[in-house]
Parts: structure tokens; sequence; C-alpha cells
């Protein structure tokens, strides 16, 4: 059985009797033969199946394909039917997403603030001070103080302060510096002068310094992280 | 008779084929052989186990003890930043066989790591990759699928290693999502997205739990399904073009006309035997993942403490090569620094996704290289491949070995100083 062939589906009118059946093929069952075909006549539409190596479905309303073949254009129907179904299902999905999506950026964040209170004044001694807290150097200078984050800046492990046994001249950014102390990162090894400045392994930048100032209420030492000054910043307390 | 040939006979297959032609009807016949290729679907070669070392198979099976033990694991864990840690320790320490249930998460875990970067290898050196000349076969498509299995396998295990909550699996957090924030202009949000917040905290666990438990899950499951499938259509390991060639030489002589009647001499593949074989790869794999699983014991390291890293503070095994990258790429052009974050952690590891992603687009070697080991038609290309698979795995090594505190370099017989 060979009669195999597509290329003469005959389009007849719903109830109609069927002129022609030549898109009718049945090979045969063997497991070496690549497709088989069927081709089932239901009131107006032709359903063709071709099996096997290929795995190709193909379903057919006649009158769909009659139109197919004999218009070129869409019809403005169609276009507007397209257009509203995209409006409809397309806007309730997107809105949908969108509400999803923002639902996963809180509107309140229950984290520590961005200005907080870090102790009084004589809490602090001399060099930086670990406020462990707030991952935060507070770092005095005799009557001057200034804080320095302990992020460090390549990936966000902790820096720690490592105490040189004698203070050395170090030139940062062309100025020179007497350094006592400086911070190490164990992380991938990033090492920063005392004024926070990186000097080997990976971090891209500087140690931030943040703000400070005297709480009026209770004269504690107040950072600011949202206000990041530069490295020269110091805040002179007289007691 | 043996015994599994009775039960199988009345239970399983409650039929009994009587030749090996009969048993191509196998997998219309038993429901539980109804998704194995037949010899219609595939090329004999594709059930050859020095073809594909079935190494998808174990992966398969590996993600089903992962599937497994996970869930049992899910009965303990408690995702919660005060609690995980300490569910984690109860799991190890006070529930029965907790110990184990964990142990064969973690072995299975690390040799799905393993083996997903064997099956892409032994694509690789196969040129299994590689567009067939048949309409059907669309190895690319697989290939890209397999790239995609091979991203979601390492972020499983990654997502998982956090989880404990503990020193190691919080530093890696850290440093992970800091990576995601070297990124330009978008980084910053990427974060704040992926930790719902500006600092880890439970947000973040609870995310990576949702993750880790039911997205990346899914995805696998869903690319694993297509995987398999589009294999199946391919017509098996893409060696379907040089065996098309065979077959055709074969049928010519074997006088096999399409009657229906198959005269060819040598009987088409069973199912029943590849599902045999399926069976065997799959109770070794689960036998090995076991046995490690009672050799290697997985310490649990301190509860997180968000002030201090451990020294050294060292990345899961798997990433090992990527920590060495973002420690040692900072760069600088001009007055800009680029942060080693974005070119070890994003740059580096994208290009090297992005050039496997291509390979089977620029991959010009003849059709007979297809589905052939180490075909010498692609000698260059091999060689490039191994060096780079070489280089990562020395990395791996190099950094498991030689990086102490600070991550100074030392001998790996050289005793590390001690530090605070
Ligand atoms: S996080 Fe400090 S050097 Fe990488």
């Amino acid at each position: 059985m060979q009669a195999f062939g597509r290329n003469q589906i005959s389009v007849p009118r719903s109830g109609r009797a069927l002129q022609q059946v030549s898109g009718f093929g049945f090979q045969n069952f063997s497991k070496k033969i690549s497709s088989v075909t069927y081709v089932t006549y239901t009131g107006c539409s032709v359903m063709a199946y071709i099996h096997g190596k290929l795995g190709i479905k193909v379903t057919t309303n006649i009158h769909q394909a009659y139109r197919r073949t004999s218009m070129k254009t869409i019809k403005r129907r169609d276009l507007l039917k397209m257009f509203s179904f995209i409006a409809v299902f397309g806007g309730i999905a997107g809105g949908a997403a969108y509400a999803f999506v923002k639902s996963l950026f809180p509107k309140v964040l229950y984290e520590p603030p961005k200005r907080f209170k870090v102790g009084a004044v004589y809490d602090y001694s001399d060099g930086p001070n670990f406020v462990a807290e707030h991952r935060m150097f507070v770092i005095k200078e005799g009557d001057k103080y200034h804080s320095l984050s302990s992020i460090c800046t390549h990936l966000g492990c902790n820096v720690t302060f490592i105490k040189l046994s004698e203070p050395r001249t170090v030139t940062v950014r062309g100025k020179e510096i007497e350094e006592k102390w400086e911070f190490h990162c164990a992380c991938h090894g990033s090492k920063f002068y005392g004024d926070g400045t990186p000097y080997t392994g990976p971090a891209p930048s500087p140690l931030p310094a943040y703000a400070m100032a005297i709480s009026p209420d209770d004269q504690q030492l107040v950072i600011d992280k949202s206000r990041e000054v530069d490295s020269n910043y110091r805040l002179t307390i007289q007691v | 008779m043996g015994i599994w040939n009775r039960f199988s006979q009345k239970v399983v297959r409650g039929w009994n084929p009587v030749s090996a032609l009969h048993e191509t009807e196998a997998i219309d016949r038993i429901f539980w052989a109804h998704w194995v290729p037949t010899d219609d679907d595939v090329t004999r070669e594709s059930t050859s186990a020095t073809y594909s070392f079935y190494l998808g198979t174990v992966l398969a099976v590996l993600f089903s003890i992962l599937c497994l033990t996970g869930l049992m694991q899910m009965l303990h864990y408690v995702p919660s930043v005060d609690r995980a840690y300490w569910s984690v320790k109860d799991l190890q320490f006070i529930i029965p066989f907790g110990w184990f249930i964990r142990g064969l998460h973690r072995t299975s875990a690390y040799l799905m790591v393993i083996f997903a970067f064997l099956h892409m290898s032994r694509t690789f050196y196969t040129s299994a990759f590689k567009k067939g000349r048949k309409s059907n076969t669309n190895g690319w498509i697989n290939w890209l699928t397999g790239i995609l299995l091979l991203v979601l396998t390492p972020a499983m295990a990654y997502t998982g290693y956090i989880l404990p909550w503990d020193q190691v699996g919080y530093w890696g957090a850290t440093i992970g999502t800091n990576i995601m924030k070297s990124f330009p202009v978008i980084g910053d949000g990427m974060r704040q997205f992926v930790i719902g917040g500006t600092e880890l905290s439970q947000d973040f666990l609870t995310r990576i739990y949702a993750v880790h438990v039911v997205v990346l899950p899914l995805l696998m499951t869903l690319f694993i399904s297509y995987h398999f499938w589009r294999n199946k259509k391919d017509g098996g390991m893409a060696c379907d073009d040089r065996m098309q060639q065979d077959e055709v030489a074969r049928d010519r002589t074997s006088g096999s006309d399409k009657s229906g009647i198959d005269t060819v001499d040598t009987p088409p593949e069973r199912p029943l035997m590849f599902m045999k074989r399926l069976l065997w790869v799959s109770l070794a794999t689960a036998a090995f993942a076991v046995l490690l699983a009672l050799l290697i014991s997985f310490p649990l390291s301190a509860p997180a403490n968000p002030v201090m890293a451990e020294n050294p503070a060292k990345a899961p095994w798997f990433l090992l090569w990527m920590q060495e990258l973002v420690a040692s790429t900072t760069v600088t052009i001009g007055q800009y620094r680029i942060n080693g974050g974005f070119v070890g952690g994003v740059v580096i590891p994208g290009l090297l996704l992005l050039s496997l992603a291509l390979c089977p687009f620029f991959d010009n070697s003849p059709p007979e290289a297809t589905g052939v080991w180490f075909h010498p038609s692609r000698l260059r290309q091999n060689i490039i491949f191994t060096a780079i698979a070489l280089a990562i795995i020395l990395l791996i090594f190099f950094t498991y070995f030689c990086r102490g505190p600070n991550w100074v370099f030392y001998w790996p017989w050289e005793t590390w100083p001690h530090v605070h």
C-alpha cells in the first residue's frame, strides 16, 4: 500500500460528500518504515497524523486551510481579535507578574538605622576601636575622632585592625602620612593603610569614612552612615 | 527461573516475551518501560556503556537521591536565622541517622557537580553537540539545555551550602551577593532583590530556602525531562548521522523491503535489556553515594558570626577556582579600578559559559566526527577545552591546599601561623 501524497487534499463544504480522497496515506507498520499516515474526515475538518521518525502531527481544519491558501492578507477582524486577546490576557498576566516582582522589594526594611549612637566619648581609647554591632571602627587620636567602616570594599568580609610594632611612613596619593596601624582582610588578602586606602590585594577602593557628631541629649558619639566623608574628616571634641 | 524473573513476570511485566523480536514490544506492553527508547528511536551505539558511560543516568539517579534526602531534611530544618544552625546541629547529632541523611545529601550533591562536569566533557570530546545533517537531529538544543543544567547544579549546591547558616555558609553568601553587587549599574538593585534588603538577614535566608527547595528543583526536573525527551527525539547520543549511513548500507545488503517483515539479521536492541542496564547503573550509583556518605564526615563550622569571618574563609570546593579568580583579578584601567569580584566572578565565568554555548555553531569539523571520541579533526578544540578544564581543576587544588590565613601562599606541607 503506497498510496501516499499530500498534494491534492480536496476542500469540501461541511455536509457535502467528499469528491476526492487523495490525501490518504496508509503505508505499513514495519519498524523500518518511517511514517504512517491516517486521514480522518469528521464533518468539515481533516485531521492528518503523521507518526514515526519525524514525529510530526498536523491537524488542519479544512476551512482554515482553504482560507489560508486563498487569502494573503489578515482580516481586520482577526487583527482586532488578536489585539484584544493580547490586551486582556496580556494585561492580566502582566499585572500579576508586576505584583509578584514588586512583592519582593519590601517597603519597610527592619534594619538597623543609618544613624546610630556608639557610646560615650570616654569609652574610647586611642587608636581604632571596633564597634562590632555596627561593623565600624571609631578611631580616636587625642581629641580628634573619625570613623571607618570595617566592611572590606572587595567583597564584604570584615577587616581586622593590625597594630604595627612601630609607626611607619607611607605615601598615600602623593602625601606622606605616618601610620600606627593597618587594616587587613582575611578573605582574599586585601590590606589597607591606617587611613583606609588599599595598597595590596583585590580591594578596589578605600574603606569608607562616615560623618560623626555628638548627640545633644546624652552626649554620646553618633555615626551617620548615610553621609560619607573624605579621609581627612575629623570631629574634634574638647572635654 | 530465578526469583527475580518469576516476580517480574507476575508483577512487573505480566507478559512474557517469546523471542527477541517479540521483546521489542516491551515498551508498548510494560508501563515501566514505556519511556525507554527502542532501536527505532535511537541508535544502538547510544546504549553502549563505553560510548556514554551512562553519565546522564548517574546524574538523574543522584538527583533523585537528592530529592529524597532533601525531603527528609526538610522535616527537621528550620529556615530561621536564629534556629537554622541549631536545627542542622540536631540533625547531625540528635536525630537518628540524621548524620547519614545529611551526609548522603552532601555526597550526592558533590558527586552531581563532578558528574555534571564529566558529562559535559564527554559530550564535548565526542562532539555530540553538533547539529546533525538530518532535520530531526538537534544536538545543539540539548547542548544548551545541558549548559543550563550545568549552571543549575552548582547553584543548587551553593544555595544548599548557605542554609545551615554557619560561618562558611554565611560568608559564602556574603561574598556571593557582593559579587552580584559588583555588577556595574544594576548590581546594587540585583543584590537588594536577592537578599530582600541591604544586609543578610532573615529575608535572605527565607529566599534562599525557597529557591533551594522549590525553584531550582522544579527547574531541574523540567530541564532534565526535556533533556531526556530531546535526546530520544534526536535519535540518541548524537551518533545518528554516522549510524544512518551504516544503516542505509545494511538495509541495502540485508534485503529488507518495506513490507513489514524485518529481515535484518541482527536482532534489535532489546528494551528490557536496556532497562536492566539502567537499573544496574542506578543501583551502583546509589551504592557508591551511600558508601561515600558513610566514609566522609561533613562537619559544621561555627555558627554564623557577622563580624568575624573565618581566616581563611574558603568557598565550597567547586567554587574555589572562582574565589581564586575574584581574589586576583582586580584590574586598574586608567583611574578606574575594576573589582575582581566583577572580573573573576562575573566576566570570566560568563565568557567561559558563553564560549561553551557557542561551540555547536563554530565547530566545523566534518559530520564523521559526530559521536566519535577524540576525533582527529577536532584536535584543536579538544586541546583548548582540556587546557581550560585542567586550569580550573588545578586552580581548585591550588586554592584548596596552598591558600592560608589572609590568603597568603603556603606550601601544603607548611603549617599555618595562628591568627586571631
Ligand atoms: S573581601 Fe576583603 S579581600 Fe575579598
